[in-house]
């Protein structure tokens, strides 16, 4: 967890920050003496060139300050050995400190190893550059030094850290020597304090991006903003690590560096498409995916040492960098001229981190003189991570307005739906109207706040009931408002015959429906048991738990003066119809599975509650209608 | 649950030897179906219009919404005196189709080679 990671080191880097001040690093009064002799050396690898009996007079020679910065000398990959005979200092717990060497090295003080790091061939490993510390044994003054080194062939233009990459090898006591090799180094890891710092601030607002992405799916801004600072934070600790210890070898190290970094890139890209539109543009998806092959294929290229792979993927880096930065300039200029109250602040932050990374990667290239760094008091701070900063600040400055702005307005939604909620529970009442000599059943269960369902139960004095059960198309408020439309138009009906409702309806509906319809079954149930049945596609009606297959016209809304024809049954008392909408019969379970025309018959008999608890368990798609109405002994 | 629908065109020829233009559904065909099954539809050739047969046989969900469309482009067909069957569909939403009364626009047939041989 990223976190656990980081807030460790964070603490590590504050307690050294007190010590790496109070000292002057550097300085180490004791007696030392620094190899600056010629040293010789030999490409190749034989267990005797260790020993001091060993004759190197035909070696070459090779300065100090060659080998202080030891990639001149070595421009090709194998095995390395570097002798220098030398008198050591007159001292106590007698140790050699090294320069950084980029491979694995060993170390051997008069024919007996006394240390090294990494592993040699047939499988090699090696860390990041750093200074290393070797105790020597007592013995004789008279020292023959011997380092073996594995030297890899892309080493020279793989920089790492750089630890001192100057400092000459020195001979010196042990106890100084060592700490002033840990203030310098904690003073190295302190340079780069604001970077880390900055890789907290990316984590933090990546976090808070991607949280806000889990509350809420369709905002794919926030998905590629949160993976992009996560990445990111990744990225800064990633270098820090692999110099504060050896558990990351350099080929792995550099695969999952580069891997991490194009994420980061491809993501960053991303996000900067959703500034353009809701879902970033092809050649946007297309830019992003090519930048994050290219950094790839350049890691890929160093870690397999193959150079035109390594050389191709930084050509490709350098055609798509400027790509993308003119991207983030027109993301920018698109984002300021949003309504958005928080796009200036979004566009403000993207132009800061391009326009560092402009600075840092083309501006100093055409013009050396501009600084890379900035110093913060006893800090210094790299221009594009200072970009990155502001664009973190000014991200996570956005995310929080946008969450609070959202809330609130869905909030005030949320109230506007419960009022339309209560204006549809008075239109589609949740207990039907007294009918003598019928008992009346019915449950209405919307799939959203409100439903585009609906159902009247209209009683004359003659004793006779109306029913009419319908289904918009759609669902939501927009279907809602129309059912208002449907039952205000029920309610001024005059005809009570199936057949001219529902063509009335249809000429009320023509025109509104936006392209949809809606599908009605209108029945009218005299005192005497005849019933009559007209249908605009709706759902055929069951009587005693069989289905009524009555001749159906089309859905409301679609066409002018359709015919609806008539069917008459004749019911007696005990007998029992039930009107369902297609909210029953296409109620989906986790496997994509329907409820069904078989289930819902077999069901059509039970309470409407129950039919439609029924639908609702096994997966509610769309809103539920259930009318029952059983005719009761005269 | 639903999931995103995409509308492919394909020639055949009927029956009779006259061209058929088979549009193949694949998805569920809900209300953001529209592009894939009014779009296709709209950008058909004229000529490519006469004789539309519609492929269902891998669509496994249309709800209202879908079943809106489809009844647009019948009957925009209807008026154009184009003429449009369909294949493929579940018995569940044969039945549906007959309830909407879309079965008064267009045939609807058990496999493609059965439908085919009606034009």
């Amino acid at each position: 967890m990223p976190r656990r990671s980081a807030f460790p080191l964070c603490l590590v880097l504050l307690l050294a920050s007190v010590r790496a001040f109070a000292a002057a690093p550097g300085v180490v009064t004791e007696i030392v003496t620094e190899l600056d002799g010629n040293w010789t050396w030999q490409r190749g690898d034989n267990p005797q060139w260790a020993s001091p009996s060993f004759d190197d007079s035909s070696w070459p020679a090779m300065s100090a300050q060659a080998f202080a910065n030891i990639r001149p000398a070595a421009q090709r990959d194998g095995i390395f050995w570097y002798r220098q005979r030398v008198q050591a200092p007159a001292a106590e717990d007698l140790a050699l400190e090294l320069g950084p060497i980029d491979g694995a090295c060993e170390v051997f003080v008069n024919g007996s190893r006394i240390g090294g790091l990494g592993a040699f061939p047939p499988h090699p490993a090696w860390y990041a550059a750093r200074n290393l510390l070797f105790p020597i044994p007592p013995g004789p003054r008279d020292l023959l030094i011997a380092i073996r080194v594995y030297r890899w062939k892309l080493a020279p233009q793989w920089y790492s850290l750089g630890i001192d990459t100057a400092r000459l090898p020195v001979l010196g006591s042990e106890p100084p020597l060592r700490t002033d090799l840990a203030l310098r180094h904690e003073r190295l890891l302190l340079r780069q304090f604001p970077a880390f710092e900055i890789g907290l601030l990316c984590l933090i607002v990546g976090c808070v991006a991607l949280e806000l992405y889990r509350r809420e799916r369709s905002e794919m801004q926030h998905l590629w903003l949160g993976i992009a600072f996560v990445f990111a934070f990744f990225d800064g600790i990633g270098g820090m690590l692999s110099v504060i210890t050896t558990a990351f070898p350099v080929i792995p190290f550099l695969l999952v560096a580069t891997a991490v970094n194009g994420i980061e890139q491809c993501a960053a890209i991303l996000f900067l498409g959703t500034c353009l539109s809701r879902r970033p543009p092809l050649l946007v998806k297309i830019l992003g995916i090519a930048f994050m092959a290219a950094i790839m294929l350049n890691g890929i290229g160093f870690a397999l040492a193959q150079q035109p792979l390594a050389t191709l993927g930084a050509l490709t880096i350098n055609l798509w960098l400027p790509a993308s930065v003119v991207l983030g300039l027109v993301a920018a200029t698109r984002t300021a001229l949003k309504r958005e109250p928080e796009a200036p602040v979004l566009a403000v932050g993207v132009t800061a981190y391009e326009v560092s990374l402009t600075w840092a990667f083309r501006l100093r290239q055409i013009f050396p003189q501009l600084p890379a760094t900035v110093p913060l008091g006893p800090f210094e701070a790299r221009v594009p991570d200072l970009g990155t900063a502001v664009f973190a600040v000014c991200m996570f400055y956005v995310l929080v307005k946008r969450f609070l702005r959202l809330r609130e307005e869905r909030e005030q939604l949320g109230q506007e739906f419960e009022a339309a909620r209560r204006v549809q529970t008075l239109l589609v009442p949740a207990h039907p109207p007294q009918t003598p000599g019928f008992v009346v059943n019915a449950d209405y269960t919307p799939a959203k706040e409100v439903g585009g369902d609906f159902y009247q139960i209209l009683p004359a004095g003659d004793g006779s009931v109306l029913v009419v059960v319908g289904d918009v198309s759609g669902k939501g408020l927009r279907a809602a408002m129309l059912v208002s439309h449907i039952i205000g138009g029920l309610r001024h009906e005059p005809s009570r015959r199936p057949a001219e409702v529902l063509a009335h309806l249809n000429t009320a509906l023509m025109g509104q429906t936006d392209g949809g319809f809606v599908t009605c079954g209108c029945a009218l149930l005299d005192k005497n048991g005849c019933v009559t049945l007209a249908n605009a596609g709706h759902i055929y009606p069951y009587r005693n738990g069989e289905e009524l297959e009555v001749p159906s016209g089309l859905p409301l809304g679609l066409i002018a003066n359709p015919t609806y024809p008539e069917t008459r049954i004749q019911i007696v008392p005990g007998d029992r119809l039930t009107f369902v909408s297609d909210g029953v019969i296409e109620a989906r379970n986790s496997r994509g599975e329907l409820f069904g025309f078989d289930r819902t018959r077999q069901l059509s008999m039970q309470p409407a509650s129950a039919i439609s608890k029924a639908a609702q368990n096994f997966g509610q798609d769309d809103d539920i209608t259930v009318v029952t109405i059983a005719m009761q002994p005269a | 649950m639903q999931t995103e629908t995409k509308a492919t065109v394909d020639k055949s020829v009927g029956a009779s030897g006259q061209p058929v233009t088979i549009l193949r559904f694949i998805g569920d065909i809900s209300s953001t179906s529209r592009e894939a099954v009014l779009g296709t539809y709209e950008r058909l050739p004229e000529v490519d219009r006469a004789r539309i047969l519609l492929d269902f046989s891998k669509v496994e969900y249309i709800n209202s919404s879908g079943i809106a469309l489809i009844i647009q482009m019948l009957l925009e067909a209807s008026k154009s005196g184009q003429i449009i069957r369909a294949f493929g569909l579940t018995p569940h939403f044969q039945k549906v189709f007959t309830m909407v009364g879309i079965t008064r626009y267009t045939s609807i047939f058990a496999d493609e080679a059965t439908a085919k041989a009606s034009f």
